[in-house]
């Protein structure tokens, strides 16, 4: 329960360190016997998280395609040694170990994202990177970028409705259509540019400026000691690779 | 045409991250450099929403799906801010939709960022003379460049699948996927294409200031 709260509490600059290093270890991993350990270590951040797993497997859903149609037919086509055959189709061990090796490390990684860098809200993190030397040019573009999805998302909405009350209707794979679309987002762009501009002058004679943000100051002990502790599952997980490597 | 987490072993994630950071350092300086480097935030902010928006839609082609890369015009529209623009959007995809990933934000960036700076510095260098030729040309020119931006990212990402993936493939399959991926991509390129081509047109009939990754006399050097 200690542990849970801690978690929760956990410095965001810390939290991205943390999963950049574990993150980078787990891709680093290539021996089959290591990989119900970093998936282990994923699953044991989804726990601390408190990350429901129905929430989980919804966000898995989509990544989960990408990856299954990146692998599927590397043991068909992957390696040398048969390990079953049947007909046409045949199975190689090496493609198999590939498939595995890929989808597991995959999964691990994105788990950890979700549970560790998911759960925090954008703001923070944008704000945690720019104190960890993220440009300032950068770090006001992301927080713009928030902002404009919902801007394009309702602009977009309401001069799609805008065109079809007109009579407008699209057709799939037709020239006419894909030009009108062009168009459209052109117009988006015109009126939410113009909008954009308008605000942020706006913002700056208000005196905001993202390079004079206070500083987060240094962070606690706790949230070292759990940054700590994620450099060491990482340097372990690289020990035993190196050790199984050799 | 992002790679995910866990296909690319570590040395060339972590390669391809320390080639983005200097990339976008590059670019970073050459913004800092004009007169109001803060006057171009909203704008490539207002790209950066878009690109993410249409990138997520993704269109089928059997066996797999596409999705639009706009490499060209982002390059295109932005200049020099693509790059920081592309790395922003690639992040946010990763964390909040899982498409592409953490250890290869530096490679999906390079796919992606790379060609749309060459396409910039392309459309700079070209456009004065296309404009002088007449709108044909202007329309050509932009087109030329969505589709090569587009095919750019296409070799760069099928490219680095094929020889970074860490599986052996004989070299009959992977010729027929190397085949399969160029042909499946050959339609989403031509979109891109033509898609560049009439927003590129439509912005130099309307506001031709919002081209060449200039606002307001805020001239890339």
């Amino acid at each position: 329960m200690k542990l849970h709260l801690s978690f929760t509490r956990w410095d965001v600059r810390c939290r991205l360190l943390a999963t950049v290093l574990l993150a980078f270890s787990f891709s680093f991993v290539t021996a089959l016997h290591l990989l119900p350990v970093i998936l282990a270590v994923a699953l044991g951040f989804v726990w601390l998280a408190r990350l429901s797993p129905k929430k989980l497997l919804a966000r898995l859903g989509i990544p989960s395609l990408v990856i299954v149609a990146m692998v599927i037919f590397l043991p068909f086509f992957g390696g040398s040694t048969v390990l079953f055959e049947a007909g046409i189709v045949t199975v190689y061990q090496e493609g198999l170990a590939g498939a595995a090796l890929i989808a597991l490390r995959f999964y691990a990684i994105m788990i950890l994202v979700f549970a560790v860098i998911g759960t925090l809200p954008l703001h923070a993190t944008i704000r945690a990177m720019n104190s960890m030397g993220l440009p300032a040019i950068m770090a006001d573009m992301a927080g713009l970028v928030l902002r404009y999805f919902h801007v394009l998302s309702d602009d977009n909405l309401r001069m799609s409705t805008a065109m079809r009350l007109r009579g407008y209707g699209a057709k799939p794979w037709s020239l006419s259509s894909l030009r009108t679309q062009a168009w459209l987002w052109g117009g988006l762009f015109l009126r939410s540019h113009e909008r954009s501009q308008r605000v942020y002058r706006a913002m700056i004679l208000r005196g905001y400026n993202l390079e004079d943000q206070p500083s987060q100051g240094f962070p606690q002990r706790r949230d070292m000691l759990l940054l700590g502790l994620a450099l060491v599952v990482s340097g372990v997980i690289v020990f035993l690779q190196l050790q199984a490597g050799k | 045409m992002h790679i995910p987490d866990g296909i690319l072993p570590l040395p060339v994630t972590a390669g391809a991250l320390a080639a983005t950071i200097g990339l976008t350092a590059a670019a970073i300086t050459k913004i800092k450099r004009m007169p109001d480097p803060r006057e171009g935030i909203p704008r490539a902010a207002l790209f950066t929403a878009a690109f993410f928006i249409l990138s997520t839609i993704h269109i089928p082609i059997p066996p797999t799906s596409v999705h639009l890369m706009l490499s060209g015009l982002l390059g295109v529209m932005l200049g020099y801010y693509a790059m920081p623009a592309v790395v922003i959007a690639i992040f946010l995809q990763a964390v909040m939709l899982g498409h592409g990933g953490l250890t290869t934000i530096g490679v999906n960036a390079i796919i992606i960022g790379l060609p749309a700076l060459l396409c910039g510095w392309f459309y700079r260098w070209m456009r004065p003379t296309a404009l002088r030729r007449g709108n044909r040309s202007h329309l050509g020119l932009a087109f030329a460049i969505g589709t090569f931006g587009s095919a750019l990212a296409v070799v760069i990402f099928v490219m680095t699948i094929l020889l970074f993936m860490p599986v052996y493939i004989d070299a009959s399959a992977e010729r027929a996927a190397l085949l399969t991926l160029m042909l499946v991509h050959t339609p989403l390129v031509l979109v891109e294409g033509l898609f560049c081509a009439w927003l590129v047109h439509y912005f130099q009939r309307t506001n031709p200031e919002l081209l060449c990754g200039s606002v307001a006399g805020n001239s890339v050097p």
